[in-house]
């Protein structure tokens, strides 16, 4: 589906376009870290140790202070430092834990829901605007007002629904660095929560859903698909065969703007309450709002790379749209 | 009128020995020779989506008179030409010739059997005996794909025989419309108009159709291109034994290329005949004025050309759908014969003035102010309309001149639809009244015209 020419322009407009290089940057940096994980982490993101509690980033202050302390069966004064280490370069919560690591690891669970949620979206939401706009009538008047109904909805107050309807289901999957005992240490499992994604992916598809209805109707038109229908092919085959491949690109573009906008709403659902697993960026930002008077870098730290991904992807997005626009394209040979 | 072959068809059929049976005598118009394509008044309208107001309403809905009673035949090997101004229904009429759009009403026939019954039953079948060239190269062509992909698509799509044998007759039709085979991995975008229009008729041409319907296929060229495309379609013809149905506005490119022309108006056939008959003595106005506007054309007869907007098929005109622009209206037969002649065409565009609401009281005063005539007010603004219209100031008849004086009173009163019906009433054209029949110009050629005019010709003799 990508030709020689779709290549050659996305590598011109890389080459060209400093800033959108930057957000591919940004983004392959993101995914890296979530597919790595249990390498980059530089602890156990579950390790708790109320001993070294709030700890500031590094360079950030803290304090050290006399405290006695009960040990080896005497009580003993000890100085308790809390001053920020290269040990725990961005801190610990309130529990003790990396706070590094633990963002490390929230990256796999955003990048995983938004990608799953994402292909989800794309494939249901393809298919319905293709048949809607292909096909026309009343195919067409049926699926637009379901898709609207979908739309009246807030995003949030649907997944909210479906999460409460269906209780939140999750698969743990072994962690193939772990088990395969690259690294030990490391939580063996990575948590996939099945319900978010398909609760946030029943609010994406219907943009997509509307995007690719308008791009059918556009391309139904066009000769050449006339021609292959006066040639004997079948429907289903002319939309994947002409229509589909016409249609793509500006689908593509909106599906990695709403990527971002799948961060967003995983990070509020976890930020909720409704993750499935707390290593999530969200679930980090809501623990740490108890605390924002004190420790502030609890929430800020995942909550600037959800920025730093979203900006990435946005991004990207720019770089698409510029590159795929046949406009522009010409230009390119 | 299959025996009326001209020598040049004469010539063709002899290529195509199945397709007419040459002993067959002049008397007996045989049935037994069907043409290849037929069509049986038939109509396609576009009807408005009715919304829920209107259905609670029962309201009728709108619709669009795209092809409202079209009926011909095409032979074998014959190029037919249908031609028209953009909106007469030609593009839509071939569209529905080939099963693109279900029918409203009527009749196609392909080779003897109905063409929507052919569809219904297989479809594919149907498609490698009838295939389209399309007017727009910059649109017929899937960017996406290249010159091989798009020429072998039609042999995929009919699973014609192995691989290699595909990539073969891709090559060989390639290099029949003119094209290089070094170009077979090029993308669509990558070529000019012309060769875009030589891949569209390689591609029609891959499944071996006995019809190939070319719409407009040179109206987006050069002219130099036009030139090279047309010869190039008519060698095809000869070589491959094709039946071509050529719509185009182009007079020229339709006298070049066609044996018989069907000129369409508003959805309807005006005139039908072989070229020469109908390019030599157009028997329908609308005809002589299409030829008149050709740029370049000998005749200047008719340097008005044509008189007003032309209607919209959503709402056509009564009677004979060109009233509304004909020079030549056949005036209402209860007035003397000298009526016509001098005031008759100046009345009538009175009338159609007054109903396009292009004349009310307020124009009517602007003519007047015009004028230096300082009269009488109702007087001068009568006479001004007169004037614009070119009425003469008074008629040779007399209940005539009463009734016109009537309604142009009522006129300059202010009271336009009053005026309109006394001119309703009583100036009405039998054209606006009755739908011409199609009546034979020519029998031993088969010139045709739908016109009250060449009705009472042909009554006379």
């Amino acid at each position: 589906m990508i030709s020689d020419r779709t290549r050659t322009s996305l590598k011109k407009e890389l080459r060209s376009n400093a800033v959108a290089t930057i957000g591919v940057i940004l983004l392959l940096s993101m995914i890296v870290m979530a597919l790595f994980a249990p390498m980059l982490a530089p602890h156990d993101p579950t390790d708790q140790d109320s001993s070294r509690n709030h700890q500031p980033p590094v360079f950030f202050g803290g304090e050290e202070e006399e405290t006695t302390r009960m040990i080896d069966g005497e009580i003993r004064t000890v100085t308790e430092s809390n001053v920020g280490s290269m040990t725990h370069p961005l801190g610990t919560d309130s529990n003790g834990r990396d706070v590094l690591s633990r963002t490390i690891y929230g990256a796999r669970t955003s990048i995983l829901v938004a990608f799953s949620a994402m292909l989800v979206s794309l494939v249901v939401g393809t298919t319905v605007g293709m048949v809607s706009g292909y096909y026309g009538g009343n195919t067409d008047t049926v699926l637009m007002r379901f898709v609207d109904i979908v739309l009246a909805f807030p995003a949030l107050l649907i997944t909210l629904a479906m999460i409460g309807v269906f209780g939140s289901v999750n698969v743990d999957i072994p962690d193939p660095l772990v088990v395969s005992g690259l690294v030990s240490g490391r939580p063996t499992h990575l948590t996939v929560p099945i319900t978010i994604t398909l609760a946030i992916s029943s609010v994406i598809w219907v943009w997509i859903a509307r995007v690719a209805r308008g791009e059918a109707i556009a391309a139904k038109n066009e000769e050449y698909v006339i021609a292959a229908r006066t040639m004997g092919m079948s429907n289903w085959k002319i939309i994947w065969k002409h229509v589909l491949p016409n249609s793509i690109t500006p689908i593509l573009v909106l599906a990695t703007i709403q990527v971002a906008s799948i961060i967003i709403i995983e990070s509020s659902l976890s930020f909720l309450g409704f993750s499935g697993t707390n290593l999530s960026w969200g679930y980090d930002i809501a623990a740490g709002r108890d605390y924002l008077g004190t420790s502030w870098w609890l929430s800020t730290v995942p909550g600037l790379f959800i920025v730093v991904t979203v900006v990435g992807i946005n991004l990207l997005g720019d770089l698409l749209r510029d590159a795929l626009d046949p406009g522009i394209q010409r230009g390119g040979l | 009128m299959s025996e009326r072959t001209s020598p040049e068809r004469q010539r063709r059929n002899r290529t195509a020995p199945d397709t007419e049976n040459e002993d067959e005598g002049e008397k007996t118009r045989s049935e037994s020779v069907t043409p290849l394509l037929r069509i049986e008044d038939l109509r396609k309208h576009y009807v408005d989506k009715q919304g829920v107001a209107e259905w609670v309403l029962s309201k009728d809905p709108g619709r669009v008179r795209a092809v409202d009673g079209v009926s011909f035949e095409v032979d074998r090997g014959e190029t037919v030409g249908i031609v028209g101004e953009s909106g007469c229904g030609k593009s839509t009429l071939a569209r529905t010739i080939l099963g693109l759009h279900e029918p409203t009403d009527g009749y196609i026939e392909f080779a003897g059997k109905d063409v929507h019954e052919q569809i219904a039953s297989d479809r594919k079948r149907f498609a490698r005996r009838a295939q389209i060239v399309f007017q727009d190269p910059s649109s017929c062509l899937d960017p996406r794909m290249t010159l091989r992909e798009i020429v072998r698509e039609p042999l995929d799509i009919h699973q014609v025989g192995a691989k290699a044998h595909r990539n073969e007759k891709v090559t060989e039709l390639v290099e029949r419309v003119g094209l290089s085979t070094d170009q077979l991995e090029r993308y669509a975008h990558e070529f000019s108009g012309g060769q875009r229009q030589r891949i569209g008729i390689a591609r029609a041409l891959a499944l071996d159709p006995e019809l190939i319907v070319l719409d407009e296929p040179t109206s987006a060229l050069d002219v130099s291109v036009q030139a090279q495309i047309l010869n190039l379609l008519s060698e095809l013809q000869e070589e491959f034994n094709l039946t071509y149905l050529f719509i185009s506005h182009d007079l020229s490119v339709i006298r070049y290329l066609c044996d018989r022309v069907v000129v369409m108006y508003l959805g309807q056939v005006a005139e039908t005949g072989p070229v020469d008959a109908v390019f030599e003595r157009p028997a329908h106005p609308y005809t002589k004025i299409l030829l008149e506007s050709v740029p370049g054309a000998r005749n200047r007869i008719g340097e008005e050309a044509i008189k007003s907007d032309i209607p919209s098929p959503r709402n056509p005109p009564r009677g004979c759908r060109f009233h509304t622009r004909c020079p030549v209206v056949l005036p209402p037969s209860k007035y003397g014969m000298e009526f016509e002649q001098d005031a008759w065409q100046g009345i009538f565009e009175y009338k159609l003035r007054l109903r396009s609401g292009r004349l009310g009281r307020e124009r009517a005063t602007e003519l007047a102010e015009l004028t230096d005539n300082d009269g009488n007010e109702e007087t001068t603004a009568k006479e001004a309309v007169r004037d614009s219209c070119s009425i003469p100031r008074v008629l040779s008849d007399s209940t005539a001149e009463e009734l016109l004086d009537q309604s142009l009173s009522a006129l300059v009163d202010g009271d336009s639809e009053m005026a309109l019906k006394i001119m309703n009433a009583d100036f009405e054209s039998p054209c606006e009244q009755e739908r011409p029949a199609v009546v034979d110009i020519d029998i031993d050629t088969d010139h045709r015209a739908a016109c009250l005019r060449a009705s009472d010709e042909e009554g006379e003799q």
